[in-house]
């Protein structure tokens, strides 16, 4: 219950907060979106919302060899490993 | 007042208000919304509706309440932080969407009147373009009590005639306005008069869509709360909240403190626009939640339109501006739904 109570950003529509919530968000998708672009027709003040989508979609293919949405029996991206990973980022 | 405007005239009347602030209809890629116009040959009022209505300039998304800090003392400095002096007008104001504002007038006025809103609201001032053609095909205006030519909220009302515009002021606001610009303005001839009755009598013809019965709903609603229908119409419903951050006439409000800094101790108190069709919109600190399932939700979004509001307030809160039916990723049409409830036989 304690987990809930953790804000991680405020209610204000503000630059600042607007950012945190689109990278939390974009960041989510990391191995998930399949770039089905509802999300950009649906959105009624036109925000490019796959923008941020396609940055993660190619991250997980180059640093991954992941694609989303073409194998119902794949793992998900952030659930599983392979030995080859890359592991450069852990110093 | 009843003048008549050269449109080729029109960014010299807004120039002429440059001692206000002045928010006009303006397009950034597909998307037409209220902004500040620094330059008055921006302003275009060949448009279909905004995506939001001008309540967002009386009405913000967010603004401050207070300031607070810990002063040196065991105090605690509080300082109310109230809109600044602004006379504003705004341009191309929908008849629907100004006759929003006065319901939410009654909601923030009253007994208790509140002085962010009144602030904002009584420094603005409201010039409508009046709809000879619906903005949108989901418009119901007529359904609701409103017309593509209604004065209710408006302190001046520009209809299209062509060449030229029919210019109306209600309000010694409105004719002020027009007064800051008096050089430009004709009186309306009978020839303007008849021509404007005869557009006002087709766009009326021109609005397709209606709610059946709608006399009957208020009163069917209040039978319906139990009933499983919600669940039914609620299913594809995703919760996103863009029917209601939308809507002209909601007004649901959040207020939380934002702390700056914790030691010393300095904040502000926000409020911000809420949603009822978000999950935790009535979750108490208990974590009991009354509200806890699409159906619910959507239940009372209908009844407080239709039912609620028409007891409490005797309106119904709608405008009929359509913008819900248009921008629900889901389909769920509120028409439908209550034209359901009207055939409900539950």
């Amino acid at each position: 219950m304690n987990a809930q109570k953790i804000k991680w950003l405020e209610k204000s529509p503000v630059k600042s907060e607007n950012f945190v919530y689109h990278l939390v968000r974009a960041i989510h998708l990391a191995g998930r979106c399949i770039d089905c672009g509802e999300c950009e027709r649906v959105c009624p003040l036109d925000i490019p919302i796959r923008f941020l989508n396609k940055k993660l979609e190619k991250d997980a293919k180059e640093l991954f060899d992941y694609e989303a949405g073409f194998d119902p029996e794949q793992p998900s991206l952030v659930s599983s490993f392979k030995d080859k990973d890359p592991e450069d980022f852990i110093r | 007042m009843e003048k008549v405007l050269d449109k080729k005239s029109f960014p010299q009347w807004v120039k002429k208000l440059s001692s206000y602030t002045v928010y006009a209809p303006l397009q950034e890629d597909e998307v037409w919304n209220y902004e500040v116009i620094t330059n008055p040959e921006q302003v275009n009022l060949d448009l279909p509706n905004t995506v939001l209505s001008p309540k967002k300039i009386i009405f913000p998304q967010r603004e401050v309440y207070l300031e607070f800090s810990a002063s040196n003392e065991d105090g605690l400095e509080v300082k109310e932080v109230l809109p600044e002096e602004e006379p504003s007008v705004i341009f191309g104001v929908r008849p629907c969407d100004a006759r929003a504002l006065t319901l939410t007038d009654k909601v923030f006025g009253g007994d208790f009147e509140d002085i962010y809103y009144w602030k904002r609201r009584n420094q603005a001032a409201l010039v409508g373009l009046a709809c000879h053609t619906p903005p949108s095909p989901n418009c119901f205006c007529l359904s609701v009590d409103g017309s593509p030519f209604s004065q209710e909220g408006l302190d001046v009302l520009m209809s299209d005639l062509g060449s030229k515009y029919f210019v109306e002021a209600f309000s010694k606001k409105g004719e002020e306005l027009i007064n800051a610009a008096k050089t430009l303005f004709k009186p309306a001839t009978e020839k303007d008069k008849k021509e404007l009755e005869k557009n006002r009598a087709e766009a009326k013809k021109k609005i397709s869509r209606q709610i059946q019965n709608i006399k009957k709903i208020p009163l069917k609603l209040k039978g319906m709360f139990d009933s499983p229908f919600w669940d039914e119409e609620s299913m594809s419903c995703l919760r996103c909240g863009i029917c209601t951050y939308l809507c002209p006439t909601c007004h649901c409000f959040d207020i939380n403190d934002e702390v700056l800094s914790s030691s010393p101790l300095k904040g502000k108190r926000i409020r911000t626009w809420d949603n009822c069709q978000f999950p935790d919109f009535t979750m108490h600190s208990s974590g009991h939640n009354p509200r806890q399932d699409k159906a619910s939700r959507l239940r009372q979004r209908i009844m407080h339109k239709f039912q609620y509001f028409v007891e409490r307030y005797k309106n119904y809160q709608c405008i009929g501006c359509g913008r819900c039916i248009s921008r629900c990723p889901v389909g769920i049409d509120i028409i439908e739904v209550l034209d359901k409830v009207s055939s409900y036989e539950g």
